[in-house]
C-alpha cells in the first residue's frame, strides 16, 4: 500500500461564524479574494477535450469539429464552445504523481474530495454559518476566440455582491464574485461573474418544491 | 477477416448547414428549440465533459443533503451547455457570441425533459457589430428552470465569410457591416 493511501480523512469545521451577520460580509465588495495568484491551466486545449465537451448536449457547430471549416471562418484552429471557455480549459488536474491521494482509505463513499480549484481562491470573506450552498447566477462577455493549442490563465475572485435573502430551500445570501481569463499571449478572453446561494438548509418539510 | 470501422469516421466531411445573416433576422423571431432528455446515463457524460465531479451531480444522497435537491442536478456549466447546443446550432460558422447572463431558478434533474428554446428580443447595430439579444428559457416540467439572455454578433450579407471580431471595448476588430 502507497503511503499516501493510509492518510485519513481530515477533520472538519462547521462552516462560518455565529457572531458575523450578512451586513458584516457585505462591507468586504470589492475585494479580490484570489491571493493575488495567476492559475495556469494544467493542460492546453485540444481537440479530444473539445469533443467530449460537445457530445453530451450533441453540440454541432462545425468550428468545434473540423478543422478546415474552422479556418475557413478565419480561426487558427478548432474553436472552444463559449460555453466551455470558463471551464475545461482552465483545468489544473485533480492529481498527478507525487500528490498523496484524493480518496483516502477511511473515506466513506459519499466523501467529497478536495479536487482542483477552477480559479485561485484564498476562501471566502467572514460570514454566518452556512450548511449548503449552489451555483445561481452568471455573466460572462467573450473576447479573443480561444482555439485548439492555447494555454489559459485564471486571474482574480473579486467579490462583486452579497445580498442577503430567506428562498425556498433555505436562509442565506447570494453572493457574486467575478474572474479573468487569458490566453498564452496575454489577451483576454472571458470575463465571468458568477452567483452562489449560500444557506442554512431548511428542514425537509418546510422546502418548496 | 472483417476489419471494424469505428460509427463516427473521422475523416468524413460534414455538410455545412445554411449560415444566418443580420439581415435575415427580425426580433420576434424564433430560434429552433430542442427538447432535452436527462437520462442518468446522459448526466454522468455532463459530469465527465465537464470535470465537474461534486456529489451534487452525481450522488443523490450527497444532492439531497448539501444541495436541498431531490437528487442529482446538472451542474451551472451542463445547464449552460444545453444552451450552447440551441444557439451555437442556430448562428452557424460565422456567429459569434459576445456575452451571455443567465439565472438558474429551478433544478435540471435525472428523469426530466428539459425545454430550451429562444426568441430575438433586440437587434441593433454597435461599434461595428451586428448584434441580437436572444431571450431564452429552459423549462422544467415544474417552471422555467434558467432564464437569461445570449447576445450574438452575426455576419451580414454584404460580408457573408467574414467571422465578426471585437476588442476588450467590444468595438469590431473586422469589418462585417
Amino acid at each position: 500500500m502507497a503511503k499516501s493511501e493510509e492518510s485519513k480523512t481530515p477533520a472538519t469545521t462547521p462552516a462560518g461564524d455565529p457572531n458575523v451577520t450578512w451586513a458584516d460580509t457585505a462591507k468586504h465588495v470589492g475585494e479580490d479574494y484570489s491571493g493575488g495568484t495567476i492559475m495556469v491551466a494544467d493542460e492546453r486545449v485540444d481537440k479530444v477535450m473539445i469533443s467530449r465537451y460537445c457530445e453530451p448536449a450533441e453540440i454541432g457547430n462545425l468550428t468545434y469539429w473540423d478543422e478546415e471549416v474552422a479556418r475557413m471562418a478565419g480561426y487558427r484552429s478548432q474553436v472552444v464552445p463559449w460555453a466551455m471557455v470558463k471551464e475545461v480549459p482552465t483545468y489544473s488536474g485533480n492529481w498527478r504523481p507525487g500528490q498523496p491521494t484524493r480518496f483516502p482509505l477511511d473515506a466513506d463513499v459519499d466523501f467529497q474530495s478536495q479536487l482542483a480549484a477552477r480559479q485561485p481562491t484564498i476562501g471566502d470573506p467572514p460570514m454566518p454559518p452556512t450548511n449548503a450552498g449552489f451555483f445561481t447566477d452568471m455573466t460572462i462577455e467573450f473576447f479573443d476566440p480561444v482555439c485548439i493549442g492555447d494555454r489559459l490563465t485564471t486571474m482574480g475572485r473579486v467579490l462583486e455582491r452579497v445580498t442577503p435573502k430567506e428562498t425556498r430551500v433555505g436562509v442565506g445570501a447570494f453572493l457574486g464574485y467575478s474572474t479573468s481569463y487569458f490566453n498564452q499571449d496575454g489577451q483576454l478572453v472571458a470575463k465571468a461573474t458568477q452567483g452562489y446561494y449560500r444557506f442554512v438548509r431548511k428542514d425537509e418539510k418546510d422546502i418548496v418544491r | 477477416m472483417s476489419t471494424f470501422y469505428p460509427t463516427a469516421d473521422t475523416t468524413v466531411r460534414w455538410p455545412i448547414p445554411p449560415q444566418v445573416y443580420f439581415e435575415q433576422v427580425n426580433e420576434g423571431n424564433d430560434i429552433p428549440a430542442v427538447d432535452f432528455n436527462l437520462t442518468m446515463q446522459r448526466m454522468i457524460m455532463f459530469v465527465g465533459a465537464t470535470r465537474n465531479f461534486p456529489g451534487l451531480h452525481h450522488n443523490d444522497r450527497v444532492a439531497q443533503k448539501r444541495g436541498a435537491a431531490p437528487g442529482v442536478f446538472l451542474q451551472n456549466n451542463s445547464c449552460l451547455m444545453l444552451w450552447e447546443r440551441v444557439v451555437s446550432d442556430w448562428m452557424g460558422i460565422y456567429g459569434r457570441v459576445r456575452a451571455t447572463t443567465f439565472r438558474i431558478t429551478d433544478f435540471h434533474l435525472a428523469g426530466e425533459v428539459i425545454h430550451v428554446g429562444g426568441k430575438i428580443t433586440k437587434k441593433w447595430q454597435d461599434k461595428g457589430l451586428n448584434l441580437v439579444e436572444i431571450t431564452m428559457e429552459s423549462k422544467t416540467p415544474r417552471r422555467v428552470g434558467m432564464a437569461g439572455t445570449v447576445t450574438v454578433a452575426l455576419p451580414s450579407i454584404k460580408y457573408p465569410t467574414t467571422t465578426p471580431r471585437w476588442d476588450r471595448e467590444g468595438k469590431a476588430t473586422v469589418v462585417c457591416q
